[in-house]
């Protein structure tokens, strides 16, 4: 099971979703993906993805004034 | 099959043109089958250049937008009329994955659509 990072910090929506969206197709079901975000939409939206995509909200936290979720897909 | 999502652009303006790739492209990402429909006075923004050439601070880029609908399944449909109203608009014109149809196929496309959004 492999963990990629993806960093969107400094774009606003709707880029967080769709940089997503678009790296879950580079990753295999079971992988972890970190996605650290800066725009303010990004708790809820993140949960709103995992919900439309079937993926597991491993956690969310605020780190260094950035959000971090990790997702599992 | 996947739900879908209909999205018509009705203008060429900022306002006719950011909401329906921020939408589609959101609508995609989550696993919506995004159409998206072009009338006559939406026509130009299927033209070659247009998308990048629209840019506003603090906005998202719209290229990137469409390159990330067209990826997720999205498809961009013209209507046919645009072609003969617009000046200067051909086929040629048009971006990679643009389609030109009638307002029937359009309907077609969309049957079932659980969202339909309008600018």
């Amino acid at each position: 099971m492999a963990e990629v990072e993806l960093d969107t910090s400094g774009l606003a929506c709707p880029m967080p979703i769709v940089k997503m969206s678009r790296k879950r197709r580079e990753m295999k079901p079971g992988d972890v993906m970190k996605v650290i975000s800066t725009a303010d939409g990004f708790k809820n939206s993140v949960k709103v993805w995992c919900d439309r995509e079937k993926a597991e909200l491993l956690e969310f936290k605020e780190e260094g004034g950035k959000l971090v979720a990790r997702v599992k897909i | 099959m996947a739900e879908k999502c209909a999205i018509v652009c009705n203008g060429s303006e900022p306002k006719n043109v950011y909401p329906p790739f921020i939408l589609g492209s959101t609508a995609a990402s989550l696993g919506y089958e995004v159409v998206m429909f072009f009338i006559p006075a939406g026509g130009k923004v299927l033209k070659k250049g247009f998308l990048e050439n629209m840019k506003l601070e603090n906005m998202p880029d719209l290229m990137g937008l469409q390159e990330a609908i067209k990826e997720m399944g999205g498809r961009f449909l013209l209507c046919e009329l645009a072609l003969k109203v617009v000046p200067d608009l051909t086929k040629e014109d048009l971006i990679d994955g643009a389609e030109v149809v009638d307002a029937a196929t359009f309907f077609g496309a969309i049957e079932g659509a659980n969202l339909t959004f309008s600018f």
